[in-house]
């Protein structure tokens, strides 16, 4: 818990940067919330991509720690919607699929591009379920192209990934691209 | 940024001398005109196919990409024809063809624009971001 807290405070210290969140399973809904309301409570609003958990399962969980979803603009990536078409419903945007990178990217930058603040965050969960759909020479792309956007944005970019041992070595490669590691 | 600003200046000076190069062969200033319109039309539909090919399928995107791509080829073919036409003096029904490409082309770009009025739609998140200028000056306000 301290750790993790020591870890989040490294953050708070930047105002733009590309990090790379390493988060056990055990505790990664847990961190992601965290992670979040530490942001949100200083008035930094932002967009959670979601992969791995659909947008509703989401929305509950943060509710739950009242953290001010106005503040946040969803993209669900993993929720089926019929066809696999893109919906945009007035809370979220449905992607239809974590193999639409293209889609993702395009949702990314105009959501990050209408936020009015200078301060701004994006929270991309995760690195991880794109493997599960994606090759890891299209997600190795993919997350260059996400950093590089990230830099261009001057946003606080948040990359979730979970500890697993098959993605080590893409976790080893990424590194290059981020500015900072967490542990957590 | 170096290395963008050299590509820029070399395709520039390929681009002055080919019109430069064209309007030497090319005596007719129409003929000249329709060779380089040509080129450029060649040049876009490339790009354009170059481009969908790198999207994924299925997106809207590489929809919009493919319309437009279609509309190019139907505008190039247009331009191809009616250069056919200047050059061995067309007359009557052979040269309406071209018409019908011109046409067909606009069509293509009613599609086209329907589907970026979609992509529009989908990706435009002003609703949510009126909603968050609220939150945030809700904020303000309570420090």
């Amino acid at each position: 818990m301290k750790k993790d807290r020591k870890a989040l405070s490294k953050l708070n210290k930047l105002t733009d940067y590309v990090a790379l969140a390493v988060v056990d399973a055990n505790k990664y809904q847990q961190t992601n919330t965290k992670i979040i309301a530490e942001l949100t409570k200083q008035n930094i609003p932002g967009v959670y991509v979601t992969l791995n958990r659909p947008y509703e399962n989401v929305k509950e969980m943060l509710k739950k720690q009242k953290i001010d979803l106005d503040k946040v603009i969803f993209i669900d990536g993993v929720t089926k919607t019929a066809g696999g078409e893109i919906t945009k419903r007035a809370d979220c945007l449905y992607i239809g699929g974590p193999k639409s990178l293209s889609d993702i990217s395009i949702a990314m930058d105009q959501a990050i591009m209408g936020i009015p603040k200078k301060d701004k965050f994006l929270f991309f969960d995760s690195l991880s379920t794109l493997l599960v759909f994606n090759d890891a020479s299209i997600v190795l792309k993919f997350v260059h192209f996400l950093a590089g956007k990230m830099r261009i944005w001057k946003v606080r970019g948040i990359i979730i990934s979970l500890r697993r041992t098959k993605d080590k070595e893409l976790i080893e490669l990424l590194k290059e691209n981020c500015d900072v590691v967490l542990d957590l | 940024m170096d290395k963008e600003r050299g590509k820029f200046w070399t395709a520039l000076i390929c681009v002055l001398f080919g019109v430069f190069g064209l309007i030497k062969v090319i005596p007719e200033a129409e003929l000249a005109i329709k060779f380089l319109s040509l080129t450029f039309g060649i040049v876009a539909i490339i790009w354009a196919k170059r481009a969908k090919a790198s999207l994924s399928p299925g997106t809207l995107l590489k929809d919009y990409t493919s319309y437009f791509m279609n509309a190019l080829i139907l505008i190039v073919s247009f331009l191809v024809w009616d250069t056919m036409s200047t050059l061995f003096y067309w007359e009557g029904a052979i040269v309406f063809p071209q018409y019908l490409f011109l046409t067909s082309s606009f069509l293509v770009f009613v599609f086209a624009s329907y589907k970026i009025l979609s992509v529009g739609r989908v990706f435009g998140f002003q609703p949510q971001i009126k909603q968050m200028k609220k939150a945030l000056k809700r904020k303000t306000k309570k420090e």
